[in-house]
């Protein structure tokens, strides 16, 4: 890219360089202050954890947290599992929806009537729906349909939650895709399946993208709909494993910050490997909406 | 060649799609062979969560015709996780729940009397069961709907006699007034009086709400038609809290500490004084208190004379894990021997200190574990003297104390932010809580 | 448009739609339709009362302060949010380079982390007595004694704005990044010719190219920030009083704690038809800007 032109910019405001860093620095700080504090507790042992007044850095650095997570996976929190749930569902959730959405967003972007028009509208009035309306009645569907604790349930209830939402990005993603390639195709004989195959889905790539990978998050970090729809421990996905260390008498914060730790690295790797994808993903379907 | 592999691809996603969903609308329809009773079970000690997978491992052993899963959910989720399966027509057999839950349930007409439908298995529980206990726990219009090994019993006071003993101070504050002349002295050297639990959370008002019973105040009128939280009990235990909260004998921010973190201050002897229920004693140690400390426990101190209309209690009795059996259940015959497994004498002897600590047996045999007598020795010593259960009632128990719980909190909120006067306040909350309570007896 | 290609168009959005309507509208349609009893799941009777339970509601004050509390929690969050998180993300685009994409990846952490974590590490680090904010605050000398946050009223509902606001930023960041890459480097090179110094460039260029991502970003925030429920609930529970309460607390609380579907229900409802209210406000304010995209 232009990076260079871009540090070019930078470095004619010398003075406002230290002035940003510093900046930068103060807000970071803020931001990653809670994790910095996870990660400090997790290096505590039991008693330390609730001393007062609190320490930043362990007078006697344990693993024992670390130990307690590990071993917790045999008793009652077996992590591999848990996590393995989390990955099943989000990764489903991600590609049925994003599969949704996208066929829906080409369809509203490219053939446009006064029905589809209202059709939008309706996908933005489910944009505002308030969570606590849907759930019981959302659970009583998907226990008619005979999916009541099973990862399917969950899946389709995510896809459910997100599609509104991933809907709208794709049919910004989509109509900034300029038609008259896909046009030109058709009249050399292309089918529309061709054509969208072909050309159309590989600009929309970065939308697609951020489509995925949006869901995904959204579906890792859900609890409310998991902790409805799923019965029995072999089932469960992280949020609901995290719960398990905060029980009414206490919050095991020691184990709670490893876990906490250990299942942001899947998370963190799926971004970083996807990170460009996103910032592009964003702009395109917010500018046009 | 890539249409071709496009064409793949889609078949192959296709494919999988129609597979998931196939599979599981179709893995619902195999059946199982032993009969399966599923339990729900939510919160507990660390000590209890550990002994139920064995508890249930060696039931399913004992049993082989019956399998049961249990499966545990946060306390938190105990609501949501019954109304839902209640809608969804899609209740467990079992669950473990706090007594006060049952006036709620049986409004929704899913729960089974043990009295009316087991009566064989009802008359071989009974006298292993304290009688104070087995009479009035988990019991509506007489009927017994739910069977646990302990109860949680208030109001209780805890103490660091260590402490106080280095600042001069001996024995028990029996009274309001010698309560708040301890939290002073308390005070003066440093620490902080007494660490109050007001948060909003239930165990925080009901250990409000055991201190007024304690002397001589009641929710509703014997009747049960009218709301009796404006009474002169009720008056004299906000005036406490709101005393000290004037005097500046609590800690800050008593508003947001639930009985947890007020614990906390007390076990790290930050605080001279603490109160809450009978479990205090089982999560002193995972609170950060030093590894041999022992902590007192006693009755909370009483306005004397009491001011309270009714009788004084001695405690209140509140079920913390009682079974209990949904009334939708199909398989009825094989969750009641897990029932009876629950309530034999082998399990109930768990909650005797050995590997439960902290909580006071609802079973005689209980209090024979020589662990009780180790861990617990004030409620061993007050068992023994046959002192304990006197003048012992259950905890309230009617459909919308939980709305009602929230409006005492309003009130007691209001009154430890200065806004108001403990009598206003809850005349206040009287007439909120008559409304809530005219809906249910109509 | 031709037949076949309409039939087309709606084969394509079918399967959506047909997801969106019965996990979506099916629900809202329940809502409304128990809202019209008096159900209370406790209570085996229940009867048809039209529009009485809402009325209940309205009068109740409860009701109202919880609606009150829900119009700034929203509004302070988003803005909040949206703000810090627009300055960090000025600044992580001014380079392009392995720091900056790795301080990017880290700014996202707040949205990426689930709900119950972050709520019960916040709510420790308010906590009065044991809580590390006040415990450095103390060490800096910048507090005597120990700040009650999330148990006082005045700055109970401020806290949990804040973190609110700390989830969103990273929305933000990423919104005014992208944007911000997305004008040509030309248009700084001749302001800088020019002798624009930074802040002239940020008021006259960086700005208006960036409004339009700026509004839609706050609307989709403010939608994503009314459906938060746990943050709350897992900090405060609407204390200390009712200072907290904001609609989907209430909601839970009715539904769930004191079986009384039929105000949850209606409660639900009043809230959708603000929310669309709001959003419908907001768009047509925001027409100018929509229209002149497009």
């Amino acid at each position: 890219m232009a990076s260079n032109q871009r540090n070019y910019f930078i470095r004619s405001i010398t003075v406002r360089n230290v002035l940003f860093w510093i900046i930068l620095a103060i807000l970071l700080l803020g931001v990653l202050f809670p994790i910095l504090w996870l990660f400090s507790n997790s290096f505590k042992n039991r008693m330390e954890v609730y001393k007062i007044p609190p320490t930043w850095i362990p007078k006697e650095p344990t693993l024992q947290a670390y130990k307690n997570v590990i071993a917790g996976v045999e008793q009652s929190t077996p992590w591999p599992l848990f996590i393995g749930n989390s990955i099943i569902v989000g990764v489903s959730t991600s590609v049925f929806a994003t599969f949704l959405a996208s066929l829906a967003g080409y369809g509203f972007a490219r053939f446009r009537s006064k029905g589809m028009d209202a059709f939008l509208i309706v996908i933005l009035f489910a944009l505002m729906l308030p969570g606590p309306v849907i759930i019981i009645p959302l659970a009583i569907i998907i226990q008619r349909m005979g999916l009541y604790d099973k990862l399917f349930g969950l899946i389709l209830t995510h896809t459910a939650l997100v599609l509104p939402f991933l809907t709208w990005l794709s049919v910004g993603n989509f109509r900034a895709i300029p038609p008259n390639l896909e046009e030109a195709a058709l009249l050399d004989g292309c089918t529309r399946m061709q054509a969208f195959i072909r050309i159309v889905l590989p600009m929309a790539r970065v939308g697609l993208a951020t489509s995925t990978i949006f869901s995904f998050l959204i579906s890792w970090g859900e609890y409310p709909f998991a902790l409805i729809l799923l019965g029995t421990r072999e089932h469960f996905t992280v949020p609901l494993g995290l719960a398990t260390y905060i029980t009414e008498f206490n919050t095991w914060w020691d184990q709670l910050a490893v876990a906490s730790l250990i299942t942001l690295i899947p998370v963190l790797i799926i971004l970083s490997i996807a990170h460009q994808h996103i910032r592009r993903g964003i702009l395109a379907g917010a500018t046009k909406g | 060649m890539k249409n071709r592999m496009f064409k793949v691809t889609m078949f192959i996603l296709a494919s999988w799609m129609i597979i998931m969903t196939a599979g599981a609308v179709f893995a619902e329809k195999t059946a199982e062979k032993p009969v399966e009773v599923v339990f729900w079970y939510f919160g507990g000690l660390d000590t209890e969560l550990r002994l139920f997978p064995k508890m249930i491992e060696e039931f399913n052993r004992q049993n082989p015709g019956i399998v049961v899963k249990g499966t545990h959910f946060p306390w938190d989720a105990r609501d949501e996780k019954i109304m839902t399966g209640f809608r969804q027509k899609n209740l467990p057999d079992l669950i473990t729940r706090d007594s006060m839950a049952v006036a709620d349930l049986v409004g929704m007409e899913i729960l089974v009397a043990f009295d009316v439908e087991f009566p064989d298995y009802y008359n071989s529980w009974e006298p292993r069961f304290i009688p104070e206990i087995w009479n009035q726990v988990s019991r509506l219009d007489g009927h017994k709907y739910g069977i646990g090994p302990y109860c949680s019993v208030g109001p209780m006071m805890i103490f660091d006699p260590e402490l106080l003993e280095s600042l001069g101070l001996e024995g028990v504050p029996e009274t309001f007034e010698e309560f708040l002349d301890f939290a002073r002295v308390v005070k003066q050297n440093g620490y902080i009086g007494v660490s109050l639990p007001a948060s909003k959370a239930t165990n925080d008002m009901m250990i409000f709400m055991d201190i007024a019973y304690a002397n001589g105040g009641r929710w509703l009128s014997p009747d049960g038609k009218k709301v009796m939280v404006n009474g002169p009990a009720w008056v004299e235990t906000l005036k406490l809290y709101d005393q000290l909260n004037k005097e500046g004998l609590i800690q800050r921010g008593a508003m947001q500490t639930d009985y947890v973190d007020a614990l906390k201050l007390t076990v790290q002897g930050k605080a001279g004084l603490g109160m809450g229920k009978d479990w205090i004693n089982a999560i002193v140690y995972d609170l950060g208190a030093p590894a041999e400390k022992i902590f007192n426990l006693t009755r909370f101190p009483r306005k004397k004379p009491s001011p309270g209309e009714y009788p004084p209690v001695g405690l209140t009795l509140e079920g913390g894990s009682d079974m209990m059996m949904m009334s939708t259940s199909k398989v009825k015959d094989a969750a009641i021997k897990f029932v009876d497994h629950y309530a034999s004498e082998e399990v109930l002897r768990n909650w005797g200190g050995d590997p439960v600590r902290g909580r006071t047996p609802a079973s005689f045999v209980a209090y024979d574990n020589p662990a009780f007598k180790k861990y617990n020795p004030f409620l061993y010593q007050q068992f023994k003297a046959e002192t304990l259960f006197e003048d012992a009632i259950e905890a309230p128990n009617f459909r919308g104390l939980a709305e009602m719980y929230h409006i005492l909190a309003d009130a007691i909120h209001e009154v430890l932010l200065r806004n108001t006067t403990p009598q206003q306040a809850l005349n206040k909350a009287q007439k909120q809580c008559q409304e809530v309570l005219d809906r249910y007896i109509q | 448009m031709l037949k076949n290609q309409r039939i087309l168009g709606y084969s394509l959005i079918a399967p959506a739609m047909v997801v969106i309507g019965l996990f979506v509208f099916y629900p809202i349609f329940e809502a409304i339709r128990l809202s019209f009893y008096n159900r209370i799941l406790t209570i085996p009777e229940f009867s048809f009362v039209g529009f009485e339970t809402y009325e209940k509601l309205i009068a109740n004050e409860i009701f109202r302060r919880a609606f009150r509390n829900t119009v700034i929690w929203v509004v302070g969050s988003t803005v909040l949010g949206m703000f810090f998180g627009g300055i960090i993300g000025i600044i992580i685009a001014q380079g392009e380079n392995r720091i900056t994409r790795f301080i990017s990846l880290l700014v996202l952490i707040p949205f990426v982390m689930p709900d119950v974590v972050v709520a019960a590490t916040w709510a420790w680090i308010y906590d009065t007595n044991i809580g590390i904010l006040n415990s450095m605050l103390n060490q800096m000398g910048l507090i005597k004694e120990n700040v009650d946050w999330l148990g006082s009223a005045k700055l109970a509902l401020p806290a949990v704005i804040f973190v609110m606001a700390w989830r969103i930023a990273p929305l933000g960041a990423l919104l005014v990044q992208s944007s911000y890459k997305g004008i040509p480097l030309e248009i700084f090179e001749a302001a800088e010719i020019d002798g624009a110094n930074f802040f002239a460039q940020l008021k006259y260029i960086v700005l208006p190219l960036l409004k339009y991502a700026i509004i839609i970003g706050i609307l989709l925030t403010m939608m994503w920030v009314m459906q938060n429920l746990a943050i709350v609930r897992l900090m405060t529970d609407g204390g200390p009083g009712r200072t907290t309460e904001i609609l989907s607390t209430y909601v839970y609380k009715q539904n769930f704690q004191y079986f009384k579907e039929s105000e949850a229900s209606a409660a639900s409802v009043i809230y959708f038809g603000f929310l669309i209210v709001i959003s419908l406000s907001y768009l047509i304010i925001f027409r100018r800007v929509w229209v002149k995209e497009t």
